[in-house]
C-alpha cells in the first residue's frame, strides 16, 4: 500500500493549477454561476484549451472516446477543477458512455460530436411519478409497431429547459421479469407527443459546488412515435444500460468532491473570518466538530481512493460503490448540520454580504440530503452492501 | 495512490491469519484471563519462531527491517484473533529504542526482543490521564551520581508483570514545565523499589499501576537526550496509537463477522434476522466503518513508516477508530440479542477488548484537538 501520489502526478497537478490560474477567469466563473446547464462561451473556449492538452475525458477508455488515460490522472485534473468552481464534466455521464459503448456507428456519429460540442443535452428519464428507487417497477412503455415505436408514459425530474433529448428507460415486454423487459430510448424533446413542464425546485438557483439546478423538469409521452433507431442497445438490454450508468454516477471524484466541499469551505471561512470579536475557530466545541468532520472526509478520500484503485488493477467492485454512495451523502448532510449550528444565523443567508460564502451554505441547506437519494438511495445502497457485501438474505 | 495491499502484504496477511486461527482460537485468550501470568508462552515462542517479534526491527539486530505497516497488518491479525501475548507494549518500547536509542542500547535490547527473550513495557501515563500533553507527566527523577532515582506512580502499563524492562516517561529537571525536561529511560522491572497492582479492567487483560519508590536507573539508561525527551516521546506515542488502532480494528471486524453469520442463522418472525432490514442496515453502516477505520489508519502507520509528519493522521485514526470500534461491537451484541450478554458466547471476548482498547491512548476529544490544530491552526494565533 502506498498513500501519496507519485512525482508524475504531483507534476501533472501543478500544471492543473497553473492552467486554473490563467484560464478560469472571472468570466468563465460567472458563467459558471449562471442558471442552466449551457456551456458558456468562456467555457466553451477553456474546454477547448484543455481538449489540446488532453485533459478532457482523459481517464475515459478509448472505446468510450477518452484518452485511455490513467484514472488518477483525471482524478486529479477533475479535483483540480472543482475546487476551482469548474465543472468540466457536462455531458459526459450516463449517455456519453452508454452511447459509446452501446450506439450503432450512426447514433455514435450523430450524438457524441454534438454532446461534445454541447448541441446536444440529454435529460435523464428514470424516475417517474410512480417511483425512482424502485427503478425497475416503472410503468412507461414502447410498442412495437412496424418500423417504430409508440411511446407512453410519464418522467420526473429529469431534463431542464435546455434538454434536447431524454435518455428515458421504458418497459418494452411485460412478460418477463421485471428487470428483462426495459429498454433505453433517446427521444427527441421536439417528436410530436412530448410535452415538457419545467419544475422549479425550493433552491431556486443554481450555484458553484452544488449539484442540482434551480429547475427539473416533467415530461410527457402520449403515442410518441419513434423509429428503431431511437433505440439504445437491444430490446430488454435497458436494465444493464441503467445500472452500468448509475454505477458511474456513485463513486468517483465528482460524487468526492461534492460531498466534501462543505467541509472544505467551512474550514476556510473559519480560518480566515470573524463575526464581530467572536472568532468560531478559537471554541473548543467548534474545534472538536470540525475535527470530526474533517476526519469523516479524510474516510471519504480513503475509499474513493481505494475504488478507483480497484477499477485500475481490474479487482471487482463488491460493496465498495454502495458504501462510497452511503458514506459520502451522509457526510455531506452531517456536515451542513453541523455548519448550521457552528455558523448559526449566517447559515441560512443565500445573499449579499453578510452570507458566508455568497450564501453556498444557505443552499446546500436546502438539499444537502438529496444526495443521500438521487442515483441511488442510501437505504438501497444499504440493501446492496448487505446483500454483495455480507452475504445477508433478502426481505420479504 | 495505491491504497490496496500489494502481493506481499497479503501474503502476510493470509500466513498470519491461518497461524492465528490455529494457535490463537478463541479458547486462548479466555483461558489467558485468569492466569496470573497473563499471556501465552507458548504463542510468544511460536511468534518469535516466525519472525514476527523483529519484523520491523532492524535487520543488524535480528529483525527483518520491514515497515510499520507491515507491523500493522500483523496488529490487525493479533487484534482479530485477541491474541494474548505481550506484543503491542513491547513493540512499542523496541520501535522507540530502534529510533532513538544508542548503540548499545540497540545491540542489547532488540535481538532479545526479536528472539522473545525479552518482554518490554512502557509507562507514560499518571494521574491526569490525558495523552498527548506533557503537562500531565510530573514524576520526578532526581540526578545522584551516575544515576537518575524516579519516585511517583504510572498507571495503565501493559504486561508490567510480565515485562524486563521498561521506558518510563519522567521529568529529570526539577521545576520544569511542559515539553522541557522530560527524559525517557529504560528501567528494569526488578529494580529495587519498584511495585506493581492491577488494575482490573473489561478487557482482563494485564494492566499494572506501577509504584516507584526510590528506583534508581544509570543515566546511561536514558533513552533519546536527557531532558529532551519529549519529542521521542512523541513518536512513541504516535506508533503506539497507530498500531493500537490497527489492532483494535482488526478485533472489530472479526466482531462484525460473527455478528453476520449469526444473523444468517437465527430466526425471528419466520425468518433470518439478517433479513430485516434494520440489522441489515445496521450491519452494512458498521462494515462502511470497518473499512474506514483500516483505510484511515494504514494511511496513519504508512506515514509514520516514511517519515512524513504524521500527528494528524495519528490522531484522526485513532478519533475514529476509537469511536466507530466501540459502536461496532455494540452493533455485533444488538445483532445477538440477549445471548451476547452471556459469558459462553465468545463474542464477548472481542466486545470487552475493544471497548477497553478504545478508551487508551487519547481521548477522542484530546485527538480530535489535534486534528484541529492541523486544519484550523492552533488556538490564539
Ligand atoms: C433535483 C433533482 C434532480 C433529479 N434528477 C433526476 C434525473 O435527472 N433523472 C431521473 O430519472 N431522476 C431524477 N431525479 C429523481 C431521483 O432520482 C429520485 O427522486 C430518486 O431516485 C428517489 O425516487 P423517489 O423520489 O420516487 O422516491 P421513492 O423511491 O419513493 O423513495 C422514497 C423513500 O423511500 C425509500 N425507499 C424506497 N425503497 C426502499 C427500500 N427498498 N428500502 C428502504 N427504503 C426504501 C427511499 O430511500 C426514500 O427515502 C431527480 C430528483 C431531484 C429532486
Amino acid at each position: 500500500m502506498e498513500f501519496q501520489f507519485t512525482p508524475e502526478e504531483e507534476a501533472l497537478r501543478t500544471a492543473v493549477r497553473e492552467f486554473i490560474a490563467e484560464h478560469v477567469t472571472p468570466e468563465v466563473l460567472s458563467e459558471q454561476a449562471d442558471e442552466g446547464d449551457e456551456v458558456g462561451p468562456h467555457t466553451q473556449a477553456m474546454l477547448g484549451k484543455m481538449v489540446e492538452r488532453g485533459w478532457v475525458r482523459l481517464g475515459m477508455p478509448k472505446e468510450y472516446g477518452g484518452q485511455g488515460g490513467d484514472l488518477t490522472h483525471q482524478f486529479i485534473v477533475d479535483e483540480e477543477f472543482n475546487r476551482a468552481g469548474v465543472f468540466v464534466g457536462h455531458n459526459y455521464g450516463t449517455g456519453y458512455t452508454t452511447i459509446i459503448k452501446h450506439g450503432t456507428q450512426e447514433q455514435k456519429d450523430y450524438f457524441i460530436p454534438r454532446m461534445i460540442r454541447g448541441e446536444v443535452q440529454l435529460g435523464l428519464g428514470y424516475t417517474e411519478p410512480g417511483g425512482g428507487t424502485d427503478l425497475a417497477g416503472l410503468k412507461s412503455t414502447a410498442v412495437r409497431d412496424g418500423d417504430e415505436y409508440v411511446i407512453n408514459g410519464q418522467k420526473m425530474y429529469g431534463g431542464n429547459a435546455s434538454t434536447t433529448h431524454m435518455y428515458i428507460l421504458v418497459r418494452t415486454d411485460p412478460d418477463v421479469p421485471k428487470h428483462q423487459g426495459l429498454s433505453v430510448f433517446l427521444v427527441p424533446m421536439d417528436a410530436p407527443g412530448v410535452t415538457f413542464r419545467p419544475l422549479k425546485m425550493m433552491k431556486d438557483r443554481s450555484r458553484p459546488y452544488g449539484y442540482t439546478g434551480a429547475w427539473a423538469g416533467e415530461s410527457f409521452f402520449e403515442d410518441v412515435r419513434v423509429p428503431l433507431s431511437a433505440r439504445l442497445g437491444e430490446e430488454g438490454q435497458g436494465w444493464e444500460l441503467a445500472t452500468s450508468g448509475l454505477a458511474i454516477d456513485r463513486i468517483g471524484v465528482t460524487r468526492y468532491l461534492r460531498c466534501t466541499y462543505r467541509t472544505d469551505h467551512v474550514i476556510d471561512f473559519l480560518k480566515s473570518e470573524s463575526f464581530g470579536d467572536y472568532a468560531p475557530r478559537e471554541d473548543p466545541v467548534v474545534r472538536d466538530k470540525v475535527a470530526e468532520l474533517w476526519t469523516e472526509r479524510e474516510v471519504y478520500r480513503l475509499m474513493t481512493m481505494r475504488s478507483l484503485q480497484m477499477v485500475k488493477r481490474d479487482i471487482p467492485i463488491v460493496h465498495e460503490s454502495p458504501a462510497e454512495k452511503v458514506w459520502g451523502p451522509d457526510h455531506n448532510v452531517r456536515a451542513i448540520e453541523a455548519i448550521a449550528q457552528i455558523l448559526g444565523p449566517y447559515t441560512q443567508l443565500t445573499e449579499g454580504e453578510r452570507a458566508p460564502r455568497g450564501g453556498e451554505f444557505g443552499d446546500h441547506l436546502l438539499m444537502a440530503w438529496f444526495v443521500g437519494i438521487g442515483h441511488g438511495s442510501v437505504h438501497a445502497m444499504r440493501d446492496q452492501i448487505a446483500r454483495r457485501g455480507l452475504g445477508l438474505p433478502k426481505g420479504r | 495512490m495505491d491504497v490496496l495491499f500489494n502481493e506481499s502484504e497479503e501474503m502476510l496477511q493470509r500466513s498470519v491469519r491461518e497461524v492465528l486461527e490455529h494457535e490463537s482460537p478463541p479458547d486462548l485468550p479466555r483461558a489467558i484471563e485468569t492466569d496470573p501470568l497473563g499471556y501465552s508462552p507458548d504463542l510468544w515462542m511460536k511468534m518469535a519462531e516466525l519472525g514476527w517479534l523483529g519484523l520491523a526491527l532492524p535487520e543488524e539486530h535480528g529483525g527483518q527491517g520491514l515497515g510499520l505497516t507491515y507491523l500493522g497488518i500483523l496488529s490487525a491479525e493479533l487484534g482479530r484473533a485477541l491474541a494474548p501475548v505481550p506484543f503491542h507494549c513491547t513493540q512499542t518500547a523496541a520501535l522507540t529504542i530502534a529510533a532513538a536509542g544508542t548503540e548499545a542500547q540497540r545491540a542489547e535490547v532488540l535481538p532479545k526482543v526479536a528472539s522473545g527473550e525479552a518482554i518490554l513495557t512502557w509507562a507514560l501515563t499518571e494521574d491526569d490521564p490525558r495523552f498527548l500533553t506533557p503537562e500531565a507527566v510530573n514524576m520526578a527523577a532526581v540526578e545522584d551520581g551516575d544515576d537518575l532515582v524516579l519516585t511517583g506512580t504510572k498507571l495503565f502499563v501493559e504486561h508490567f508483570e510480565a515485562a524486563d524492562q521498561c521506558l518510563v516517561v519522567c521529568r529529570t529537571q526539577g521545576g520544569s514545565s511542559g515539553a522541557e525536561g522530560i527524559s525517557v529511560l529504560l528501567v528494569d522491572t526488578k529494580s529495587a523499589g519498584l511495585s506493581a497492582t492491577d488494575l482490573v479492567n473489561i478487557a482482563k487483560d494485564k494492566l499494572s499501576e506501577v509504584t516507584f519508590q526510590g528506583v534508581r536507573v544509570p543515566k546511561a539508561n536514558v533513552v533519546g537526550t536527557l531532558h529532551q525527551g519529549w519529542p521521542v516521546v512523541e513518536a512513541m506515542v504516535n506508533r503506539a496509537t497507530a498500531l493500537l488502532s490497527i489492532q483494535m480494528s482488526g478485533g472489530t471486524r472479526r466482531a462484525l463477522e460473527l455478528a453476520v453469520e449469526y444473523s444468517k442463522h437465527r430466526d425471528a418472525f419466520g425468518r433470518p434476522i439478517g433479513s430485516f432490514q434494520a440489522l441489515a442496515h445496521t450491519m452494512a453502516d458498521t462494515l462502511i466503518w470497518v473499512d474506514g477505520c483500516e483505510l484511515v489508519t494504514y494511511e496513519a502507520l504508512w506515514r509514520l513508516e516514511q517519515g512524513l509528519p504524521a500527528d494528524m493522521h495519528v490522531s484522526q485514526a485513532k478519533a475514529f477508530t476509537s469511536e466507530k470500534c466501540l459502536a461496532a461491537v455494540r452493533n455485533a451484541n444488538v445483532v445477538h440479542g440477549g445471548i451476547a450478554a452471556t459469558w459462553e458466547l465468545n463474542l464477548n471476548l472481542w466486545f470487552r477488548r475493544v471497548s477497553a482498547w478504545a478508551t487508551r491512548l487519547g481521548s477522542v476529544q484530546e485527538h480530535r484537538a489535534r486534528v484541529a490544530n492541523a486544519v484550523l491552526g492552533p488556538t490564539g494565533a
